[in-house]
């Protein structure tokens, strides 16, 4: 008897939100068995969610890119057609090749893909063997590659159910008045039988499989419960008000039933396990089930993709497996290093996932290999690539255009093979856009759209929008929306997040809030609430802003980036114990979410808790991929505080920082340009172009930097100004890099002063006030004040224009203070007092 | 966990011609022992040979 054994199992789109009320009704018993004696979480998915490329990140630890299984179809070898992804478009090693490779048996069934069959070191028993044609007068062959190895066949051929052997028995428990249906008219039925019966099959195969050979890794693929979802959910309770009763009432239950069914399978399996075997069951991502659900799917290529939710189910079992614990963090590519960890094998370096030590009660030690792939060898691969089906593997098409996977390829040839060619380089540019990578997503789709036709383009426009909106760049954005509108007036209706957002980018924020109300009557969603939060967040409307994103908890309660959103908003406004309870509701929802304990730890620092703020924090920075710059500062700030005396009112000032920033600020004419001479004179070093010559307003110059007019775009230039000082108005400095420390004298005048100086600037009558800049300016200042405070690596002063003239010493006092490094007091003052004569000059002038 | 079954599942299971889904989740030996009881009672066997 094998030692150390590992079941992996998979159910395609299995989501905790169907599992937690089945489990506390009873319902599924077998998993909560596993459950109660291991650990059981979320595991997140990646983008495109599509599943024939989510799995083989599960069995290869790497992420589309690498792995090279891009879609649902693929290009024949020979470029004369197209089918259903093969092995063969792998382009690295899987682990059951690595386990070969090291002398471990392993068995795999119905794993997608895994045809054709790969010539390993035990059985498989790939995902065309199920496949079985509806029609009872059709024969179906089953292809040499199918099974390996190939003698293995004979002792399963009898184990696929057909459609057409459903019986009604079966049926029933699903759908309880299946009788009733004209299936004439409807062909539920039929898909249905379908669809369980495959998973019937692929279970059969496996209870043999597992009784009758000898393993160490058995690997197992259902997609019952994927397939019934994008079949039935819709019909699922809460019944959605446009589905017709009639059909809500006659297969309602299918969804149920179709974990049921599953955990049925499990308990079976379960039995034909021994004490020492590990048992780990997850899904590839979650499904929709709430409000946003998806009726009506639109027509482009893996649309129902669209179902798919980012959290799959994840539970494992053994001997070595903590109990009843809940994990957190785990991906889809973490999958193959922790089994490659579970066998005692090195992790490739060149793999994107961790191994989960998480979930083991005693973990092996990681060890590193740079690359399997190129270990030499044998891994029991393919040694050549094989002639299979072109388009006449009919089956397998015929579902996956059934499912809406896939649309049925072009009669002429070259088109589908174009199209095919089109939608993997896409699907590849989507995986970069989920790694982030947007600059190599954007070459791709920029190379796509110099496709011919009948390519449609629309999808790759839409792409590239969401790329010039992440990288700010608006007026492209704008570019790409018009071009949009121009191709298809249909897409008005889905563009009201980018249209939005492209508004709100220029500073149009009632245009983006009408936008998004227009698209909250359309149809409300959650998703439209959150992104109506975040205006109000952005223009320090933090009442109107809580509310909405209050509103899109109610519509899905278990998203942790509303919560964390409502939490960094309760801060803002001061109601700090709540701001604590929704950021810990954010991170029960999603422990590895830095920005959550982020504003956990701002909120605990307001309620004066230093040191849980301070764990906050440290959590928040180690979560971070990247440097988390805020809450170093923070971190830093509070360790101050710790050390000093419990003051609760500000940060700590009044300490030279190494390599500090300082920043002049203020409205325009409130005296920027006389402090940046002050610092000037006093000794500091000025960052500063001259592109901007003197002139009456300013004789002795603007000390002016032409890169601080584009810093909502690029911030990274700021390291240049370290030690040194630098002009930047009020409206930009919420767009300061979080990297460095900043030292900010914010200059103020009185309101009406400001105006008055500024319209006699540009030539208009001084006397004439425009209330609406006035009551701009009041908001802008107000922004302020919230923003120094939520910046950890900002200490700010106001330093009034006048007080400055009146009592300078008092000013440059403060000023000195909070730079922390000599100044030369009598040059700045002597500043002051040339500008009071100019002043005086100029009034005695007029006078 | 349960450790493996020695006793054979379909012992607890009475088989109808109609079927069950208790028996397709017993897996190998569910379905053929449910194709055995149907083929006898029909005089129905379905070309494994295709």
């Amino acid at each position: 008897m094998k030692k150390n054994k590992l079941l992996l199992i998979g159910w395609d789109a299995a989501d905790w939100k169907i599992i937690g009320p089945l489990l506390a009704k009873g319902e599924m018993p077998a998993l909560k068995r596993l459950i109660d004696n291991g650990v059981y979480g979320n595991i997140s998915t990646m983008n495109p969610p599509f599943s024939p490329m989510l799995w083989t990140s599960v069995a290869t630890g790497k992420t589309p890119d690498k792995h090279g299984i891009l879609g649902f179809i693929e290009l024949a070898p020979d470029l004369k057609g197209v089918r259903p992804v093969t092995t063969n478009s792998r382009k690295t090693r899987a682990v059951w090749n690595i386990l070969h490779n090291q002398g471990l048996k392993s068995n795999l069934v119905g794993w997608w893909p895994s045809f054709p069959a790969e010539p390993i070191n035990g059985v498989v028993v790939s995902e065309k063997f199920q496949k079985i044609n509806k029609d009872p007068k059709k024969k179906n062959p089953i292809h040499p590659d199918t099974i390996h190895p190939k003698e293995f066949l004979s002792k399963i051929r009898d184990l696929r159910l057909r459609p057409y052997e459903v019986t009604d028995q079966h049926i029933l428990p699903f759908i309880p008045h299946a009788a009733e249906i004209n299936q004439e008219k409807d062909q539920a039925l039929s898909t249905f039988s379908k669809l369980f019966a495959e998973n019937v099959s692929v279970h059969a195969a496996t209870t043999y499989t597992m009784q009758n050979t000898e393993w160490d890794f058995m690997a197992v693929y259902y997609d019952l419960i994927d397939h019934f979802c994008h079949a039935f959910m819709k019909y699922h309770p809460p019944r959605l008000k446009e589905v017709p009763q009639w059909h809500y009432e006659m297969y309602k239950d299918v969804v149920n039933g179709a974990y049921k069914f599953q955990d049925m399978m499990l308990e079976r399996t379960l039995d034909l396990i021994d004490d020492d075997t590990t048992v780990m069951i997850m899904s590839d991502h979650g499904f929709e089930s709430g409000p946003n659900r998806i009726l009506q799917m639109p027509k482009y290529p893996a649309a129902p993709a669209l179902e798919h939710r980012q959290f799959g189910m994840f539970v494992a079992s053994g001997p070595n497996i903590k109990k009843n614990e809940k994990i957190f963090g785990l991906g889809l590519i973490d999958m193959a290093p922790t089994i490659l960890n579970h066998f005692g094998l090195p992790v490739g370096k060149d793999m994107d996932g961790k191994v989960a030590l998480d979930i083991f009660k005693k973990p092996n030690e990681v060890k590193y290999i740079d690359s399997w792939d190129l270990v030499k060898g044998d891994f029991g691969e393919l040694k050549k690539e094989r002639e299979t089906d072109q388009l006449t593997d009919n089956e397998t098409m015929e579902q996956l255009i059934e499912l809406g996977y896939i649309e049925r390829p072009d009669e002429k040839i070259e088109t589908a093979i174009l199209k095919t060619r089109c939608d993997l380089k896409h699907n590849l540019a989507r995986v970069y856009l989920g790694k982030k990578d947007y600059e190599k997503a954007r070459e791709i789709l920029l190379e796509l759209l110099e496709e011919p036709d009948p390519i449609d383009v629309i999808p790759f426009y839409m792409d590239l929008l969401t790329i010039e909106l992440k990288f700010s760049n608006f007026d492209k954005a704008h570019e790409y929306l018009l071009k949009l509108r121009s191709l298809d007036d249909e897409f008005k209706l889905t563009t009201y997040f980018p249209e939005s957002q492209i508004l709100l980018g220029k500073g149009d924020i009632n245009g983006a809030l009408e936008m998004l109300n227009k698209a909250l009557e359309r149809k409300p969603s959650p998703e439209i609430w959150f992104q109506i939060g975040k205006v109000y967040r952005r223009t320090s409307q933090f009442e109107k802003a809580k509310e909405a994103y209050e509103n899109a908890i109610q519509y899905e309660p278990d998203r942790a980036k509303y919560h964390r959103a409502l939490a960094e908003v309760l801060v803002r406004l001061g109601e700090y114990e709540e701001a604590v309870d929704t950021a810990l509701t954010s991170i029960e929802l999603v422990k590895y979410f830095p920005d959550a304990h982020y504003t956990l730890g701002e909120a605990l620092e307001k309620l004066g808790d230093l040191e849980n703020a301070k764990l906050a924090y440290e959590t928040a920075k180690r979560l971070k991929p990247r440097t988390f710059h805020r809450a170093e500062k923070a971190i830093e700030n509070i360790e101050e505080k710790l050390l000093a005396s419990l003051d609760l009112t500000d940060k700590t000032v009044n300490t030279y920082r190494e390599d500090q920033i300082v920043l002049v600020s203020g409205l325009p004419r409130s005296g920027t340009s006389l402090m940046m001479q002050m610092l000037d004179e006093g000794g500091l070093d000025i960052l500063q172009d001259d592109k901007r010559a003197a002139d009456i307003s300013n004789p002795k110059g603007y000390y002016e930097y032409e890169p601080v007019m584009s810093l909502h775009r690029d911030n990274k230039w700021l390291g240049d100004a370290k030690n040194k000082a630098l002009k930047v108005v009020a409206p930009l400095l919420k767009h300061i890099n979080p990297k460095y420390r900043y030292k900010i004298i914010f200059m103020t005048r009185d309101l009406h002063e400001v105006v008055k100086s500024q319209q006699k600037m540009v030539g208009k009558n001084p006397e004439t006030l425009p209330i609406s800049l006035l009551n701009a300016y009041y908001d802008q200042l107000d922004h302020i004040e919230v923003w120094k405070e939520k910046e950890p690596g900002v200490e700010l002063v106001y330093v009034d224009y006048q007080d400055l003239l009146n009592n300078p010493d008092e000013s440059i006092q403060r000023i000195a203070s909070l730079i922390g490094v000599e100044l030369d007091v009598s040059k700045m003052k002597s500043c002051i007092d040339s500008s009071l004569y100019r002043t005086r000059v100029v009034q005695e002038t007029k006078e | 966990m349960k450790k493996t079954s020695n006793s054979n599942p379909i012992n607890n299971y009475v088989i109808r011609p109609e079927g069950s889904l208790g028996l397709l989740a017993l897996g190998d030996v569910g379905l053929r022992e449910w194709r055995k009881v149907r083929n006898a009672h029909t005089k129905n066997t379905i070309d494994e040979e295709e």
